[in-house]
C-alpha cells in the first residue's frame, strides 16, 4: 500500500493492554492503514468507541477519540457527524457494546443512514469481564455464565442490519489485516452508514473460534464467480452464512441513497461547527448583534 | 532431525512436563508459519524439515498477508495451543489463568524456533527470517 499519509502518524505511546494474540490488534492496524491509504490526516478523524476490550482502541491511536458509555458510540458519533459533517466519523466498539447493549442504536443507525463507519470487533464473548457469553455466542457455548451451553440463538448482524435498511455491509476476519485495511477503506469512503463486522478471535477467554476455526470456514466473496454485492436478494442469502462456510468481503453495498445529514434542513447553512468557528472570527459586538438577531 | 528428536528438544528447552505438550507448541507454530512464509520459501524449508512437519506449509500462499505481525502470528499460534498446561476443559475459558496464554505462546515459540534453526543451514535460516514478522523475525534469530 504506498500512501501519502505515513500510517506511523497514528501511533501513540499508550501502553497496549489487550492480551497478546488478541485480534484486536490487527484491528488498529488494519485501521490506521486504511486512513492513510486514504490520506485521511488525524486531525481529520474521530473514532468513538464504547466499553469493551476493542473499545479501548482510541487511547491507541492518534486521532480524535471519544470514549462513551456501554453501548452508545453510535448515538454520540451521530452527533457528532451532524455537528461536524465533515469530519470522517468511525465508530469501534465490541460485539457485546455494539449488539447487545447497543442493539437499539444499531438498527436505528443501520436506517437512518449517517456517513459513519461502525467496526465490530467481534469475538462472540465479553473478554473485559473475563468471558461471559455474548450476542453472538453460538448457540450450546460454555463460558461462566452459560455453563451448560448458550441456550439463545446467536445474534445475526448481517441479516440484522440488512433488514435495517443499512446500506454498506461488510465482514472481515483479523487473520488477514490486508483484507481487512482494503474493506475499513471501502467502508469509509462508502457515502452512508456501514457496517463492518470483524471475525476476532479472543485468544484468552474463547477457546473454541480461534484463528484456525475462522481459516478452515471463511470464504472471500471477491472470488466468488458471479456475486453481485448491490443484489440485496443475494446478499440476503449469504447473511444467512455461519458455521461452515462464512462469507468475508462486501456482502452489501447500495449506492446513492441519502445519508441522514443530506436531509437535515438545519445543516443546509454550513456545519454547526463550521458557523461556530465564523462566530468565533467575528469582533465581539458584531458577535453580539448576530447571537442576539439569532435568538431574540 | 527425525521428528520426536526434534520434538523432544523443544521439550527439553521449554522445560515442559509431557511430549504432547511440546507436540502441540511445535505444530501450532508450524501452523503459525503456514501463514507468514511465501510459498517459494516454504517449499525450501519443506525441504529440510520431517514430513510430520513439512505438510503444515503445503498451504502456504503465493504471496502471504504482508501485515501480519508478531502479535497476529502469536494468535495463530495460540489456535492450537493451551499455554496453561492442561488442555481447558471448560472450552469456553473459565481457567482464569489462561490470561498469560500469550506471554506463555511467545516462550514456547522461540523454544520452537530453536529446534527448528538445528534443520536449517545457515544461508535458508537468513532467508527464513527474513519472511517472518519484524519481533518474531528477531525471536528466531535470538533463539
Amino acid at each position: 500500500m504506498v500512501t501519502e499519509v505515513d500510517p506511523r502518524i497514528y501511533d501513540t505511546t499508550a501502553e497496549i493492554t489487550w492480551c497478546a494474540g488478541c485480534g484486536d490488534f490487527a484491528i488498529l492496524k488494519a485501521v490506521k492503514l486504511a486512513l492513510a491509504d486514504l490520506d485521511i490526516a488525524p486531525h481529520e478523524v474521530l473514532i468513538v468507541s464504547g466499553i469493551g476490550c476493542g473499545s479501548k482502541l482510541p487511547d491507541y491511536i492518534n486521532a480524535n477519540g471519544y470514549m462513551t458509555i456501554h453501548g452508545r458510540p453510535l448515538a454520540v458519533a451521530t452527533g457528532a457527524k451532524l455537528a461536524n459533517p465533515d469530519l470522517h466519523v468511525l465508530v469501534v466498539d465490541g460485539d457485546g457494546d455494539g449488539y447487545g447493549i447497543g442493539g437499539n442504536h444499531f438498527i436505528h443507525t443501520c436506517r437512518r443512514n449517517p456517513n459513519i463507519t461502525q467496526i465490530v470487533e467481534n469475538n462472540q464473548i465479553y473478554g473485559l469481564t473475563k468471558g461471559q457469553y455474548s450476542p453472538t455466542s453460538d448457540v450450546g457455548f460454555i463460558t461462566t455464565t452459560s455453563p451448560d451451553g448458550a441456550i439463545e440463538a446467536a445474534f445475526n448482524p448481517m441479516a440484522i442490519a440488512l433488514a435495517a435498511g443499512a446500506t454498506f455491509v461488510g465482514r472481515s476476519f483479523s487473520g488477514e489485516p490486508k483484507h481487512m485495511a482494503e474493506l475499513i477503506a471501502r467502508g469509509i469512503t462508502h457515502r452512508g452508514y456501514a457496517l463492518i463486522d470483524v471475525l476476532q478471535p479472543c485468544v484468552t477467554f474463547n477457546r473454541v473460534n480461534t484463528y484456525a476455526w475462522y481459516r478452515e470456514r471463511i470464504y472471500h466473496l471477491e472470488e466468488e464467480q458471479g456475486y453481485d454485492s448491490s443484489d440485496r436478494m443475494a446478499a440476503w442469502a449469504r447473511a444467512q452464512e455461519w458455521g461452515e462456510r462464512i462469507p468475508v468481503g462486501v456482502i452489501y453495498q447500495a449506492e446513492g441513497a441519502p445519508t441522514y445529514e443530506d436531509q437535515v434542513r438545519a445543516l443546509e447553512g454550513g456545519s454547526p461547527a463550521g458557523r461556530l468557528l465564523e462566530l468565533a472570527k467575528m469582533p465581539a459586538t458584531e458577535q453580539y448583534e448576530t447571537l442576539k438577531e439569532r435568538f431574540i | 532431525m527425525e521428528y520426536r528428536e526434534l520434538v523432544a528438544q523443544v521439550q527439553k528447552t521449554a522445560k515442559l512436563t509431557s511430549f504432547e505438550e511440546a507436540e502441540a507448541a511445535t505444530l501450532a507454530v508450524m501452523r503459525a508459519l503456514s501463514e507468514v512464509l511465501s510459498q517459494e520459501q516454504a517449499r525450501r524449508v519443506q525441504a529440510c524439515l520431517p514430513s510430520e512437519l513439512s505438510s503444515f506449509l503445503e498451504c502456504c500462499r503465493p504471496e502471504p498477508d504482508p501485515h501480519i505481525d508478531s502479535q497476529t502470528f502469536i494468535g495463530w499460534t495460540l489456535s492450537g495451543l493451551d499455554a496453561t498446561g492442561p488442555r481447558d476443559k471448560t472450552l469456553g475459558g473459565l481457567d482464569l489463568f489462561s490470561v498469560d496464554v500469550g506471554e506463555e505462546a511467545m516462550r514456547r515459540c522461540r523454544c520452537v524456533f530453536c529446534a527448528l534453526k538445528a534443520c536449517l543451514d545457515e544461508a535458508l535460516q537468513e532467508d527464513f527470517a527474513r519472511e517472518l514478522p519484524e519481533t518474531v523475525c528477531d525471536w528466531f534469530r535470538r533463539a
